[in-house]
Protein backbone atom coordinates (compact mmCIF):
# COMPACT_ATOMS: atom_id res chain seq x y z
CA UNK A 1 0.00 0.00 0.00
CA UNK A 2 2.15 2.49 0.96
CA UNK A 3 4.81 1.47 -1.76
CA UNK A 4 2.15 1.98 -4.36
CA UNK A 5 1.39 5.40 -2.59
CA UNK A 6 5.23 6.11 -3.19
CA UNK A 7 5.17 5.08 -6.95
CA UNK A 8 1.85 7.19 -7.28
CA UNK A 9 3.61 10.11 -5.91
CA UNK A 10 7.06 9.54 -7.90
CA UNK A 11 4.74 9.27 -11.18
CA UNK A 12 2.76 12.55 -10.17
CA UNK A 13 6.00 14.40 -10.00
CA UNK A 14 7.51 13.55 -13.26
CA UNK A 15 4.41 14.50 -14.74
CA UNK A 16 4.62 17.88 -13.06
CA UNK A 17 7.86 18.51 -13.85
CA UNK A 18 6.73 17.42 -17.90
CA UNK A 19 8.02 14.19 -17.84
CA UNK A 20 6.83 11.36 -20.34
CA UNK A 21 3.70 10.33 -18.65
CA UNK A 22 3.70 6.11 -18.33
CA UNK A 23 1.69 4.29 -20.39
CA UNK A 24 -0.40 3.49 -17.65
CA UNK A 25 -4.29 3.62 -16.47
CA UNK A 26 -2.34 6.94 -13.89
CA UNK A 27 -1.55 9.09 -16.94
CA UNK A 28 -4.22 11.32 -16.11
CA UNK A 29 -2.96 12.38 -12.52
CA UNK A 30 0.52 13.36 -14.13
CA UNK A 31 -1.54 15.29 -16.95
CA UNK A 32 -3.71 17.26 -14.34
CA UNK A 33 -0.73 18.11 -12.71
CA UNK A 34 1.41 19.37 -15.51
CA UNK A 35 -2.27 21.09 -16.67
CA UNK A 36 -2.48 22.77 -12.55
CA UNK A 37 1.08 23.61 -13.04
CA UNK A 38 0.73 25.26 -16.58
CA UNK A 39 -2.19 27.47 -14.69
CA UNK A 40 -0.14 28.51 -12.34
CA UNK A 41 2.88 29.71 -14.39
CA UNK A 42 -0.18 31.17 -16.45
CA UNK A 43 -1.27 33.23 -13.20
CA UNK A 44 1.70 34.39 -12.44
CA UNK A 45 2.86 35.51 -15.55
CA UNK A 46 -0.53 37.46 -16.15
CA UNK A 47 0.29 38.58 -12.39
CA UNK A 48 3.38 40.05 -13.55
CA UNK A 49 2.27 41.34 -16.96
CA UNK A 50 -0.27 43.46 -14.91
CA UNK A 51 2.17 44.80 -12.51
CA UNK A 52 4.13 45.83 -15.00
CA UNK A 53 1.69 47.42 -17.59
CA UNK A 54 0.24 49.01 -14.14
CA UNK A 55 3.62 49.99 -13.89
CA UNK A 56 4.51 51.38 -17.00
CA UNK A 57 0.64 52.94 -17.38
CA UNK A 58 0.74 54.81 -13.93
CA UNK A 59 3.35 54.78 -11.40
CA UNK A 60 6.55 55.29 -14.09
CA UNK A 61 5.02 58.67 -15.70
CA UNK A 62 4.02 59.99 -13.00
CA UNK A 63 6.92 59.41 -11.31
CA UNK A 64 8.85 61.00 -14.55
CA UNK A 65 6.66 63.92 -14.74
CA UNK A 66 7.31 64.87 -10.57
CA UNK A 67 11.12 64.04 -11.73
CA UNK A 68 10.71 66.63 -14.66
CA UNK A 69 8.66 69.53 -12.88
CA UNK A 70 11.38 69.13 -9.51
CA UNK A 71 14.11 69.69 -12.75
CA UNK A 72 12.18 72.48 -14.44
CA UNK A 73 14.22 75.41 -13.00
CA UNK A 74 17.82 73.38 -13.88
CA UNK A 75 16.48 74.07 -17.42
CA UNK A 76 16.85 77.88 -16.60
CA UNK A 77 20.72 77.53 -15.43
CA UNK A 78 23.15 78.98 -17.75
CA UNK A 79 21.87 79.01 -21.71
CA UNK A 80 20.79 75.20 -21.24
CA UNK A 81 17.20 76.09 -22.27
CA UNK A 82 18.45 76.07 -25.81
CA UNK A 83 18.80 72.60 -26.19
CA UNK A 84 14.72 72.68 -25.55
CA UNK A 85 14.33 74.92 -28.17
CA UNK A 86 15.72 73.01 -30.47
CA UNK A 87 14.05 69.69 -31.87
CA UNK A 88 16.56 67.32 -30.03
CA UNK A 89 19.03 64.92 -32.16
CA UNK A 90 17.54 61.61 -30.60
CA UNK A 91 14.71 61.26 -28.59
CA UNK A 92 13.31 58.73 -25.96
CA UNK A 93 15.54 57.13 -23.52
CA UNK A 94 12.33 55.40 -22.83
CA UNK A 95 9.75 53.44 -24.51
CA UNK A 96 8.54 55.11 -27.53
CA UNK A 97 4.58 55.12 -27.05
CA UNK A 98 2.59 53.84 -30.07
CA UNK A 99 -0.07 56.51 -29.56
CA UNK A 100 2.42 59.26 -29.10
CA UNK A 101 1.16 62.34 -27.76
CA UNK A 102 -1.62 61.04 -26.78
CA UNK A 103 -0.86 57.58 -24.95
CA UNK A 104 -2.50 57.78 -21.61
CA UNK A 105 0.56 57.35 -20.14
CA UNK A 106 1.98 60.65 -21.62
CA UNK A 107 -0.97 62.42 -20.56
CA UNK A 108 -0.05 60.92 -16.80
CA UNK A 109 3.39 62.09 -16.90
CA UNK A 110 2.19 65.83 -18.19
CA UNK A 111 -0.57 66.16 -15.47
CA UNK A 112 1.92 65.14 -13.09
CA UNK A 113 4.93 67.43 -14.39
CA UNK A 114 2.42 70.47 -14.21
CA UNK A 115 1.27 69.49 -10.63
CA UNK A 116 4.99 69.18 -9.52
CA UNK A 117 5.44 72.79 -10.72
CA UNK A 118 2.54 73.72 -9.40
CA UNK A 119 3.27 72.15 -5.95
CA UNK A 120 6.98 73.57 -6.11
CA UNK A 121 5.94 76.95 -7.27
CA UNK A 122 4.36 77.31 -3.95
CA UNK A 123 7.03 76.38 -1.70
CA UNK A 124 10.39 78.25 -1.31
CA UNK A 125 12.59 77.77 -3.96
CA UNK A 126 13.50 78.47 -7.37
CA UNK A 127 10.68 77.01 -9.19
CA UNK A 128 7.89 79.11 -10.01
CA UNK A 129 4.73 78.14 -11.39
CA UNK A 130 4.79 79.84 -14.64
CA UNK A 131 3.83 78.73 -18.29
CA UNK A 132 7.51 78.40 -18.38
CA UNK A 133 8.25 76.42 -16.02
CA UNK A 134 5.14 73.99 -17.07
CA UNK A 135 6.21 73.63 -20.69
CA UNK A 136 9.89 72.68 -19.71
CA UNK A 137 8.67 70.30 -17.54
CA UNK A 138 5.95 69.11 -20.21
CA UNK A 139 8.48 68.80 -22.99
CA UNK A 140 11.04 66.64 -20.55
CA UNK A 141 8.55 64.08 -20.37
CA UNK A 142 7.53 64.16 -23.72
CA UNK A 143 11.11 63.63 -24.64
CA UNK A 144 11.38 60.56 -22.12
CA UNK A 145 8.37 59.40 -24.33
CA UNK A 146 10.03 59.80 -27.29
CA UNK A 147 8.60 62.44 -28.61
CA UNK A 148 10.57 65.54 -30.15
CA UNK A 149 8.49 68.24 -28.23
CA UNK A 150 10.06 71.85 -28.48
CA UNK A 151 9.58 74.74 -26.29
CA UNK A 152 8.41 77.81 -27.75
CA UNK A 153 8.73 81.18 -26.64
CA UNK A 154 6.87 84.00 -27.95
CA UNK A 155 5.66 87.51 -27.21
CA UNK A 156 2.50 89.61 -28.05
CA UNK A 157 3.05 92.76 -29.57
CA UNK A 158 -0.16 94.35 -29.27
CA UNK A 159 -0.19 94.54 -25.07
CA UNK A 160 3.39 94.65 -25.03
CA UNK A 161 4.88 97.45 -22.67
CA UNK A 162 7.67 99.14 -23.49
CA UNK A 163 9.75 97.94 -21.21
CA UNK A 164 8.02 94.54 -20.75
CA UNK A 165 6.89 92.90 -23.73
CA UNK A 166 4.11 90.31 -22.63
CA UNK A 167 5.14 86.56 -23.06
CA UNK A 168 4.47 83.27 -23.28
CA UNK A 169 6.27 79.66 -23.38
CA UNK A 170 4.62 76.72 -25.01
CA UNK A 171 4.81 73.52 -26.57
CA UNK A 172 4.94 72.29 -30.10
CA UNK A 173 5.86 69.50 -32.15
CA UNK A 174 8.43 70.01 -34.92
CA UNK A 175 6.07 68.35 -37.50
CA UNK A 176 2.63 68.60 -36.28
CA UNK A 177 2.67 72.21 -34.48
CA UNK A 178 1.40 73.19 -31.43
CA UNK A 179 0.54 70.38 -28.74
CA UNK A 180 -3.14 70.98 -27.78
CA UNK A 181 -5.81 73.90 -28.12
CA UNK A 182 -4.26 75.71 -25.62
CA UNK A 183 -1.04 75.86 -27.22
CA UNK A 184 -2.53 76.64 -30.89
CA UNK A 185 -4.18 79.30 -28.98
CA UNK A 186 -0.84 80.74 -28.03
CA UNK A 187 1.03 80.57 -31.12
CA UNK A 188 -2.32 81.89 -32.70
CA UNK A 189 -1.68 85.18 -30.00
CA UNK A 190 2.27 85.02 -29.62
CA UNK A 191 4.90 85.61 -31.85
CA UNK A 192 7.55 83.25 -31.06
CA UNK A 193 10.87 84.13 -30.77
CA UNK A 194 13.92 82.48 -33.20
CA UNK A 195 17.32 81.54 -32.81
CA UNK A 196 18.88 85.41 -34.30
CA UNK A 197 21.92 83.89 -36.08
CA UNK A 198 19.46 81.65 -38.53
CA UNK A 199 17.74 84.48 -39.41
CA UNK A 200 20.12 85.95 -41.54
CA UNK A 201 18.70 86.39 -45.21
CA UNK B 1 35.47 98.99 -34.02
CA UNK B 2 34.89 100.81 -37.47
CA UNK B 3 34.42 98.53 -40.54
CA UNK B 4 34.47 95.63 -38.29
CA UNK B 5 31.54 93.14 -38.84
CA UNK B 6 29.66 91.53 -35.42
CA UNK B 7 28.52 88.27 -34.65
CA UNK B 8 24.92 87.88 -32.71
CA UNK B 9 25.83 85.52 -30.06
CA UNK B 10 24.31 82.01 -29.46
CA UNK B 11 21.83 83.30 -26.40
CA UNK B 12 20.18 85.68 -28.80
CA UNK B 13 16.60 84.79 -29.54
CA UNK B 14 14.53 87.15 -31.92
CA UNK B 15 11.44 87.75 -33.21
CA UNK B 16 10.29 91.02 -35.39
CA UNK B 17 7.10 92.82 -35.98
CA UNK B 18 5.89 95.36 -38.52
CA UNK B 19 8.44 98.18 -36.95
CA UNK B 20 9.86 96.68 -33.73
CA UNK B 21 11.84 93.44 -32.80
CA UNK B 22 11.89 92.03 -29.43
CA UNK B 23 15.47 90.06 -28.48
CA UNK B 24 15.84 87.54 -25.84
CA UNK B 25 19.31 87.06 -24.09
CA UNK B 26 18.80 83.31 -23.02
CA UNK B 27 21.90 83.26 -20.62
CA UNK B 28 20.75 86.57 -19.05
CA UNK B 29 17.34 85.73 -18.80
CA UNK B 30 16.97 89.50 -20.05
CA UNK B 31 14.39 90.62 -22.94
CA UNK B 32 14.78 94.05 -25.07
CA UNK B 33 12.38 95.73 -26.83
CA UNK B 34 14.15 97.45 -30.19
CA UNK B 35 11.68 100.72 -31.45
CA UNK B 36 11.69 100.96 -35.37
CA UNK B 37 15.15 102.37 -35.79
CA UNK B 38 17.35 99.98 -33.18
CA UNK B 39 15.54 96.95 -35.13
CA UNK B 40 16.67 98.23 -38.44
CA UNK B 41 19.96 98.36 -36.75
CA UNK B 42 19.46 94.71 -35.65
CA UNK B 43 17.84 93.35 -38.93
CA UNK B 44 21.17 94.95 -40.21
CA UNK B 45 23.47 92.78 -37.96
CA UNK B 46 21.43 89.70 -38.55
CA UNK B 47 22.54 90.10 -42.13
CA UNK B 48 25.98 90.95 -41.49
CA UNK B 49 26.40 93.95 -42.65
CA UNK B 50 28.96 96.25 -40.84
CA UNK B 51 28.90 99.29 -39.09
CA UNK B 52 28.74 101.62 -41.97
CA UNK B 53 26.76 99.71 -44.30
CA UNK B 54 24.15 99.59 -41.26
CA UNK B 55 24.45 103.15 -40.82
CA UNK B 56 24.04 103.61 -45.00
CA UNK B 57 20.72 101.53 -44.24
CA UNK B 58 19.89 104.05 -41.93
CA UNK B 59 20.30 107.27 -43.82
CA UNK B 60 18.68 105.94 -46.95
CA UNK B 61 15.03 104.94 -44.60
CA UNK B 62 14.92 108.06 -41.98
CA UNK B 63 17.09 110.81 -44.59
CA UNK B 64 19.31 111.58 -41.27
CA UNK B 65 22.80 113.19 -41.98
CA UNK B 66 25.74 110.43 -42.85
CA UNK B 67 27.59 111.50 -38.95
CA UNK B 68 24.26 111.86 -37.47
CA UNK B 69 23.17 107.55 -38.41
CA UNK B 70 26.95 107.07 -38.51
CA UNK B 71 26.56 107.90 -34.31
CA UNK B 72 23.45 106.44 -33.57
CA UNK B 73 24.42 103.40 -35.14
CA UNK B 74 27.61 103.03 -32.87
CA UNK B 75 25.73 103.65 -29.75
CA UNK B 76 23.39 100.89 -30.70
CA UNK B 77 26.13 98.65 -31.52
CA UNK B 78 27.58 99.80 -28.13
CA UNK B 79 24.72 99.02 -26.16
CA UNK B 80 23.76 95.73 -27.89
CA UNK B 81 27.63 94.56 -27.54
CA UNK B 82 27.25 96.05 -23.65
CA UNK B 83 24.41 93.50 -23.02
CA UNK B 84 26.37 90.35 -24.57
CA UNK B 85 23.91 90.33 -27.66
CA UNK B 86 26.77 90.52 -29.87
CA UNK B 87 30.37 90.42 -30.57
CA UNK B 88 33.42 91.58 -32.92
CA UNK B 89 33.49 89.05 -35.58
CA UNK B 90 36.85 86.78 -34.52
CA UNK B 91 36.93 88.46 -30.94
CA UNK B 92 36.16 85.43 -28.28
CA UNK B 93 35.02 82.63 -30.57
CA UNK B 94 32.85 80.48 -29.08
Amino acid sequence: MLAAARRAGRRLARGARGGEPSARGDDDIGRAAAGSDFKSRLERGRLCALVRGAFAQRVEPVALGLWAGYRAPRWLEGSRLRELLDPPAEVGEGAICAEGEHDPAVRRGRLAARTAVWLLGRAPGPARNTCLYRSIAEAEVLRRYGIPAVVRLGFAPADGVADNPSGHAWIELPDKGPLDQAATNSAGRYQPVTPARENRP
Amino acid sequence: MSGAGYVITDDVLSSHYDEESVLVHLHSKRCFRLNATAAEVWRGLEAGLSREEIAGRLCARYEVESDTAAAEAARLIGELAKNGLIREAGAGEE
